[in-house]
C-alpha cells in the first residue's frame, strides 16, 4: 500500500493514531518515513519535557513522564536480527513483540545502550531534558545527561562510578548518589563539580570529604553523623576561606542531636531581627544569624535545628534567605 | 438533476473522471464539507464535477455516505472494535488500490469519519508488526529500487546535457550563418536551448 503516496493531511492523521513509542518503532523503516513522523508529529513531540533512562538489575526503561515508556531487557540468546534504533541489522537488539520490550545481548550492553541513547536524542530531539536513574546497577555513560540519580550496588568503586559521568561530565542540575562506596572520591572528581549534589550518607560515611572538595553551587547531605563539634570545625573552617568557597548553598541533615546554642557560642558570628508575617497578617520578628567570611566579606546566613544546619550565601550585602534543601 | 439542497429528497448529479453520471442523495452529501462550501447555498446547474476519482471510488464514498445518514453526528474517529458489520464488510471489500483511491477521495471531499475510519485502519494494518513487515505494508522501496531509480535519473540527466550540447552547436551554426545582431542571435539560441531542454525534460 502506498501510504507516503497519499496526501500529508491523512498521513498525519494515521501518524495520530499511533502512541509515541510506537510511532518511534514505526522509524526504523526508513530515513524518509523518520522524517516524515519528526515533521508531522513535532507538536506532540514538544510535550515531552524530560526523558528518563532507569537503570536497573537486567533492565532499561526510558520513559518520558505518562507519555511514553519502553523497556530494553537483556537476554543471552534468542534474539533476530531485526535493524532497531538505526542500528545496522547485526546489531544484537530486536522487538519483542509477546512482552512489548526490547531485548539486547547482555555483552554488547555498553555499545547498544549508547545507540538507542544517540537514536533518540535525534529522534526527539536535544532540547529535552535527559536524567539518568539507576538502582544497584551502574549506568551506562551517555551523552548529553543533564541529571543523575546513582544507588550504588555493594563495594562500588569510586573509579566504576566516576566512569559514570565520562560522557556527560558537566551534569547541570542534580548528582543524587546513594549507597556505599569501597574508597574515596578523587578531589578532582566530576562528582564534586555538579551544580546540585545530593548525597545520602547512610551506608557511605563520607561527609567530611564532599564538603571538603564540593565546587558546585548547592549541596545536601543526607544522615550523615555529624556532631556538634564537626558543624563547629566546618562553620570555623568556611568563614577561614578553607571549605565550600565557590558554593551557595548547604544542607546537611544529621542523625544525632544538634545544640544550637553550643554550636553559635564557638562561632563568631552576628546576630540580626527577621521580621515575617504570618497567618493573621500580623508581623513577627524573629531572631537570625549570619558568618562573615573573612576573605571577602561574604555572608552566611545560618539556620540550625536539632537535626540540620543550613547555610545559604548571599553575597556581601545579605538578602531574603529560603533554605528549600 | 440538480437544485439547491433543502430537503434529504433531492438528488445530485455526481460526475466521474469517466465522464459518467450518478445520482447522490443531498443527505449523503451533505456529509461532504467540501461540498457544502461548494454547493450547498448556490446549488449547481448540471452534473457536479468531480473529475479527478473514477466512477467506482466515488460510488464507493457515496455509499458509505447513504449508509451513515442516519447515524448520529460525527463526534471525533471511532475505535476500529466499535465498528459495524456493515462498516467492516465495507472496508473488507476494497483491495488496497481501491482503499488508498477511496481515502484519497475522502480527504478531498472532507468527509471526516470516513477519513479517520480509513486512517485507523491503516494504522491497524501497521501495529503490532516488526520492521521488516511494515515495509512490505508501506511499500517503501528498497535500497537496489532506490539505486536503480537514481542510476535512470542520472541516465536521464545525462542525455538531456547531451542534447542540449548539440542543440547549442546547431543553433550557433544557423543563427550565425544568417548574420543576426550579436543580441538577438544570443537570445534567439537561448531561448531555443530553453524550449528543448523543457520539452525533454517533459518526456
Amino acid at each position: 500500500m502506498q501510504i507516503l503516496s497519499l496526501p500529508l493531511v491523512v498521513i498525519r492523521e494515521i501518524f495520530a493514531n499511533f502512541k509515541l513509542e510506537e510511532l518511534l518503532f514505526l522509524s526504523f523503516c526508513s530515513k524518509r518515513f523518520k522524517y516524515l513522523i519528526q515533521s508531522l508529529q513535532g507538536r506532540r513531540f514538544k510535550q515531552i519535557k524530560i526523558i528518563t533512562y532507569n537503570f536497573s538489575v537486567g533492565n532499561v526503561c526510558i520513559s518520558a513522564e505518562t507519555l511514553f515508556s519502553l523497556t530494553l531487557c537483556e537476554v543471552n540468546y534468542g534474539i533476530t536480527q531485526m535493524g532497531v534504533f538505526g542500528m545496522s541489522i547485526e546489531t544484537p537488539c530486536c522487538w519483542n513483540p509477546l512482552h512489548s520490550t526490547y531485548e539486547y545481548d547482555k555483552k554488547e550492553k555498553e555499545y547498544i545502550i549508547r545507540g538507542v541513547h544517540s537514536y533518540i536524542q535525534q529522534f526527539f530531539g536535544s532540547s529535552i531534558l535527559y536524567q539518568v536513574n539507576s538502582k544497584n546497577v551502574l549506568p551506562i555513560s551517555l551523552e548529553n545527561i543533564e541529571s543523575s540519580s546513582i544507588k550504588c550496588p555493594e563495594n562500588t568503586n569510586p573509579e566504576e562510578l566516576e566512569a559514570c559521568f565520562q560522557n556527560s561530565p558537566n551534569q547541570k542540575t542534580t548528582i543524587h548518589l546513594e549507597g556505599p562506596l569501597a574508597g574515596n572520591i578523587c578531589s578532582d572528581s566530576v562528582i564534586y563539580k555538579a551544580d546540585f549534589l545530593d548525597v545520602d550518607c547512610l551506608r557511605n560515611r563520607k561527609e567530611s570529604e564532599i564538603l571538603r572538595h564540593f565546587k558546585g553551587k548547592r549541596l545536601r547531605c543526607m544522615n550523615t553523623s555529624f556532631s556538634n563539634s564537626q558543624v563547629i570545625e566546618f562553620l570555623n573552617a568556611w568563614k577561614s576561606g578553607q571549605m565550600f568557597k565557590k558554593s551557595k548553598l548547604l544542607g546537611i541533615h544529621t542523625n544525632f542531636d544538634l545544640n544550637e546554642d553550643e554550636i553559635m557560642g564557638k562561632v563568631d558570628h552576628i546576630k540580626f531581627n527577621k521580621r515575617h508575617g504570618n497567618k493573621e497578617n500580623t508581623v513577627a520578628t524573629t531572631t537570625g544569624q549570619y558568618l562573615i567570611r573573612e576573605s571577602d566579606g561574604q555572608k552566611g546566613y545560618l539556620t540550625i535545628s536539632q537535626m540540620s544546619v543550613h547555610l545559604a550565601v548571599f553575597g556581601k550585602t545579605g538578602g531574603h534567605v529560603n533554605f528549600d534543601i | 438533476m440538480t437544485s439547491p439542497a433543502s430537503s434529504s429528497e433531492v438528488k445530485y448529479l455526481i460526475e466521474s473522471s469517466e465522464g459518467n453520471t450518478f445520482d447522490v442523495s443531498g443527505a449523503a452529501l451533505r456529509q461532504s464539507n467540501t461540498f457544502n462550501a461548494m454547493f450547498l447555498n448556490i446549488g449547481a446547474d448540471g452534473p457536479i464535477p468531480f473529475t479527478d476519482y473514477n466512477e467506482a471510488t466515488l460510488k464507493k464514498v457515496f455509499e458509505y455516505c447513504e449508509h451513515s445518514v442516519n447515524e448520529e453526528n460525527y463526534s471525533g474517529p471511532k475505535h476500529q472494535d466499535d465498528l459495524s458489520k456493515w462498516d467492516l464488510n465495507f472496508f473488507n471489500e476494497m483491495d488496497q488500490k481501491m482503499f488508498i483511491d477511496v481515502i484519497n477521495a475522502s480527504n478531498f471531499l472532507d468527509i471526516e469519519r470516513l477519513t479517520s475510519y480509513c486512517c485507523e485502519r491503516i494504522a491497524r494494518m501497521l501495529r503490532g508488526k516488526n520492521t521488516q513487515e511494515m515495509i512490505k505494508v508501506i511499500t517503501l522501496p528498497t535500497a537496489e529500487e532506490l539505486e536503480a531509480k537514481q542510476k535512470v535519473e542520472e541516465k536521464k540527466a545525462a542525455a538531456a546535457k547531451k542534447v542540449a550540447e548539440k542543440a547549442a552547436e546547431t543553433a550557433e551554426k544557423t543563427e550565425t550563418l544568417e548574420e543576426l545582431p550579436v543580441q538577438q542571435l544570443v537570445q534567439t539560441t537561448r531561448n531555443k536551448l530553453t524550449r528543448k531542454y523543457l520539452s525533454f525534460s517533459n518526456e
